[in-house]
Formats: C-alpha cells, sequence, structure tokens
C-alpha cells in the first residue's frame, strides 16, 4: 500500500512540473466555457423549458461536463493520456521498468492515474468557482444529491481508467494505440452526454446508450447532479456503473493476463 | 518561379513518401477523421430536433458552415501543416537555423517541410458534409456560386495560414508563448463551426477584424444561403473575402520578416 501511496505522489509531483502549461490550459477552458454557454443561450433564445430542462439546469449540466472531462483527461489537446503514455513507454522499452517492480502493474497504473486524478481535481477548483461566479452554475439541491454525484464520479473515473487500461494494453501487440485510443475517445465524446446529453437524443438511441458503459461516464452523474435524475432512478444508474465496473475490471485482468506474454520491446 | 514549382513537387513526392511509411496511421484517420465530423454534426442533427435552429440557423445551414470550414482546412492540413505547431516548435527549440541556411524563401521551405495525409480526409469530409447541406436545403449551384465558393475555399486556405503564421512567428521574440496559437487554434477548431452571429459582439469584431477567420466560412455562408441582414455584417461582406485573405497573408508576412531579423538562436 505504501508503495502505491508512493508511486501515486510522483505522478502528482510530476503534474506540478509542468505549471507552465496550467496558464494555456487555463485560457483554453474558459475559452471553452464561453463557446458552451453561447451555444445553449443561441438554442435556448426562442424556448424557456426543452424537455423539462431550463437553461439554468443546461448551462450546469454542461459546465459541469467541461470540468469533469479536465479531471478525467478526456479533452483538451494537451492532455496525455494513459494510452498515449504507455505507447511511448513500450516504444522505448521503459515499460520493462514499470512491469518489473514488485508490484501488481494494473495498480502500478491506477496509483500513477490516481496522482494526476489529484493533481486535475486541484487544478479545477479554482476553475469552478470562477466559473460558478461568472456562469452562474449552482450547487445540487441536497446534499444528498451532492454526495450520490461524488459516488457517480468516482465511479465514472473507475470507468475511465478501466477502459483507458485495456486500449493502453493494446500496445504491448503494435507498440501504438493512436488509432483505437483515438477511436475510444471519440465515442466516448460522442456517446457518453459530454456534450449533448442523452435526453435529446431520439428515445430507440437512448435506450440502446444507457446500456453501454460510455453512457454512464458523463450522463448519469451530471444528471444527477442537475436533478434530472431523482433518487430511485440515480441508484440503479450507479449500480448500473458498479456492474460495468465488476465487468470491465475482469476484462481488464484477463486481457493484462494475455498482454504480458506478448511484449516485445526495443532496448530500455 | 518555375525553380520554385519544380522544387514544390520534389519536396511534396519526398513528404509523400515519408507518409507513406505510416499507411496505416492514414487508413486510420480516415475513420477517425471522417467519424469526428459527422458524428459532431450527428449531435447538431440530435439537438436542433429539440430546438429547430440555432439563433435562426437550421440544421443544413450549420452544416454548410462546417463544410466550408472543412474544405479549405482539409488544404491547409494537406499542404501547410508545418505553419501550426511546427513553426514554433522550430524556433523554440533552436532548429529554426536550418530554414535560414539555404539559398530559397525560408517561408516556401517551412510550407514544403511536411505534408499531413489526413487533410485528404478532412477535405473529403467536408465534400461529404456540404453535399449534405446541399440536400437538405435543395441548393441550386450555378456555376458563378461555384466560381465564387472556390475563391472562398483558397481565401480561406490563405486566411488561416497567415493566422497562423502571424501568431507562430511572435515566438521569434518571445520563446515558449504558446498560449497565442492556442487561441487561434481554438477560434479556428471551435468556434467557428457555429454561426460567430450567437457570440458577443466583440468576439464577432474579433473574428471579422483581428484574426478574420468570419470570412473562412460565416459569410460566405450567410451569402450563399441569403441570410437575413440581421447580422452585425452583411452578407455581401463575402465580396471581402479575396481581400481580407490578401491583408491578412501581407500583415502576417510582415510580421513573420521582421521576426527572421529579430531571430537569434537557442542553439542546441
Amino acid at each position: 500500500m505504501r508503495a502505491y501511496l508512493e508511486i501515486c505522489k510522483k505522478s502528482f509531483q510530476e503534474r506540478m512540473a509542468y505549471r507552465g502549461e496550467l496558464l494555456i490550459r487555463f485560457v483554453g477552458i474558459f475559452m471553452s466555457f464561453y463557446l458552451l454557454y453561447m451555444f445553449w443561450k443561441a438554442l435556448y433564445a426562442n424556448s424557456t423549458d426543452v424537455q423539462g430542462i431550463s437553461f439554468h439546469s443546461m448551462i450546469t449540466y454542461t459546465i459541469m461536463s467541461a470540468i469533469m472531462g479536465g479531471i478525467l483527461n478526456i479533452f483538451g489537446i494537451l492532455n496525455v493520456y494513459l494510452a498515449y503514455w504507455m505507447a511511448s513507454r513500450v516504444r522505448t522499452g521503459e515499460v520493462v521498468m514499470d512491469m518489473m517492480k514488485p508490484t501488481d502493474f494494473q495498480f502500478y497504473l491506477f496509483s500513477h492515474s490516481f496522482g494526476r486524478l489529484l493533481f486535475n481535481v486541484i487544478f479545477s477548483v479554482p476553475i469552478f468557482i470562477l466559473a460558478a461566479f461568472i456562469f452562474k452554475i449552482s450547487l445540487p439541491n441536497s446534499s444528498g444529491v451532492l454526495a450520490l454525484f461524488l459516488v457517480s464520479v468516482s465511479m465514472s473515473y473507475l470507468l475511465t481508467f478501466l477502459i483507458d487500461f485495456m486500449v493502453s494494453l493494446i500496445s504491448f501487440w503494435t507498440t501504438q494505440t493512436q488509432g483505437v485510443g483515438g477511436f475510444t475517445r471519440l465515442i466516448i465524446a460522442l456517446l457518453s452526454g459530454a456534450f449533448i446529453p442523452l435526453w435529446f437524443f431520439p428515445e430507440w438511441a437512448r435506450n440502446v446508450l444507457s446500456y453501454f458503459p460510455f453512457a454512464s461516464i458523463y450522463h448519469v452523474p451530471l444528471s444527477i447532479y442537475i436533478g434530472k435524475m431523482k433518487s430511485i432512478e440515480g441508484f440503479r444508474a450507479i449500480s448500473l456503473q458498479i456492474v460495468w465496473i465488476g465487468v470491465l475490471f475482469a476484462a481488464s485482468r484477463l486481457l493484462w493476463l494475455k498482454s504480458r506474454r506478448k511484449l516485445m520491446t526495443h532496448g530500455g | 518561379m518555375i525553380f520554385y514549382i519544380k522544387l514544390f513537387f520534389t519536396f511534396f513526392k519526398l513528404n509523400l513518401k515519408a507518409q507513406m511509411e505510416y499507411r496505416i496511421n492514414f487508413i486510420m484517420s480516415i475513420f477517425q477523421i471522417s467519424i469526428l465530423q459527422l458524428g459532431n454534426l450527428g449531435l447538431i442533427w440530435v439537438v436542433l430536433d429539440s430546438f429547430q435552429a440555432l439563433r435562426e440557423w437550421t440544421f443544413g445551414e450549420i452544416a454548410f458552415l462546417v463544410g466550408l470550414r472543412l474544405l479549405s482546412h482539409g488544404l491547409f492540413t494537406l499542404f501547410l501543416p508545418e505553419i501550426n505547431w511546427g513553426l514554433s516548435n522550430y524556433i523554440v527549440r533552436g532548429e529554426f537555423d536550418k530554414f535560414l541556411l539555404k539559398p530559397v524563401n525560408p517561408l516556401f521551405l517551412l510550407i514544403t517541410n511536411g505534408i499531413v495525409l489526413s487533410g485528404i480526409t478532412d477535405f473529403s469530409s467536408g465534400i461529404v458534409i456540404l453535399w449534405i447541406a446541399t440536400k437538405s436545403l435543395g441548393l441550386n449551384w450555378t456555376f458563378i456560386n461555384l466560381l465564387l465558393l472556390l475563391i472562398v475555399v483558397f481565401s480561406g486556405l490563405l486566411i488561416e495560414l497567415s493566422a497562423y503564421l502571424a501568431t507562430s512567428s511572435v515566438a521569434f521574440w518571445v520563446t515558449n508563448l504558446q498560449t497565442l496559437n492556442f487561441i487561434t487554434f481554438q477560434f479556428h477548431e471551435q468556434y467557428i463551426l457555429y454561426p460567430v452571429s450567437i457570440y458577443g459582439k466583440p468576439i464577432q469584431y474579433f473574428l471579422t477584424f483581428i484574426i478574420p477567420f468570419a470570412f473562412i466560412n460565416f459569410y460566405p455562408s450567410a451569402y450563399f444561403l441569403n441570410k437575413p441582414s440581421s447580422l452585425l455584417f452583411h452578407p455581401y461582406f463575402v465580396y471581402l473575402t479575396p481581400i481580407v485573405a490578401l491583408i491578412s497573408f501581407g500583415v502576417a508576412y510582415f510580421i513573420w520578416k521582421r521576426g527572421i531579423l529579430a531571430y537569434q538562436s537557442t542553439g542546441s
């Protein structure tokens, strides 16, 4: 456990070293916020309530989604995803050093990713406060809703990590993940409700999507946050998230057992 | 002149050969980019199903806007990718010297230094999306309009080139100021995917007079689609597109020239 904490600390400090990037990220994030705000403002120009969602709730949803995206490392061009990170370590052979450590490889990577997550969360606090002030983002209705949201977001993080981990293992076979990695990110961006909430989708698409793990990454926690998903429905959705985590965890262990025999590196 | 044309094709062949080394990447990019572009358009379609219009712009009209941007951007990506991140990277890393040591115009050398084949995919997605727009709006393409379209696409290419050339050239004075590039990038990559009339007046002026990205697709679309003149500027602004493009290029080239004079290698 101590070893994992140490790895986590290391990766946190590593992020701190790139503080210079923060200005760019900050500018980029607020430019996106402004765009999202004006986009929905233009859409809501002639209506106050669409699909039972007010303009105010919609802005909360969309800006919280962008903040979540920054935390989960999904959007933004300066993010280095686990999959890209791993692929470059496979190419340089550094991955051998990771595997030789007397820790479980997946938990090793998890600790690494968790350190980055902590950094992102801390970085997001001032962003949230500023955004709440400028765009009038509201907090959830009750502390119960807030708690449910936090649980759901944690599940979203685990889901993203597991998906990311499995994609990154592909580099053991192919030494690169650009194709599949980019593809996965794309599917998540389009179908997870990150940009457009699923309730705007046609009913058949909504039904299909709600069974995929992608939908529960953004759509579930954010719907809980703005109060669109009430307690029972929220609990059901979180249970589904947990089921997906179980399934993906089992699948990732299996894939890991297969992949470790496959690895071929140059030097290192 | 003939010397330069010959040189252009020689470099192009070399770059093509280099790109062919990464054939799989190219094939993956075909899937990724077309899914990204069509997927994004799909999301717009989904929202407009609930909202009807984005500040008087219907789905087909936004598709037109998006498609038009992709035509010039596809050409830019294919032929001029180095102008964007490449230039500032060369300057920051002190690798720019190599462009000054040859008896050829350094801008020409920079431009021909690389191609990105996936530009072809951007370009063809643009054609598909314009076709979708044409079908959905029942547009008739007259010969004059096609000619104007051609002029608009090449002017758009020149405007994009100038914007990135100018912002990247700032690195000649202030190394490591990639924030500017990033802002330009975000305006071009995100903001003009939607009619600029949805933004506040300052942004509209900015995208018309400072970084004139609105001329890439907004004014041309307003003209081709007969949008009402309730806009900040009349759709006839489209006729200024080639002039704006030439002026932008003049200004950018001036900044670039001054930058080269100020250039002091960071050494390496």
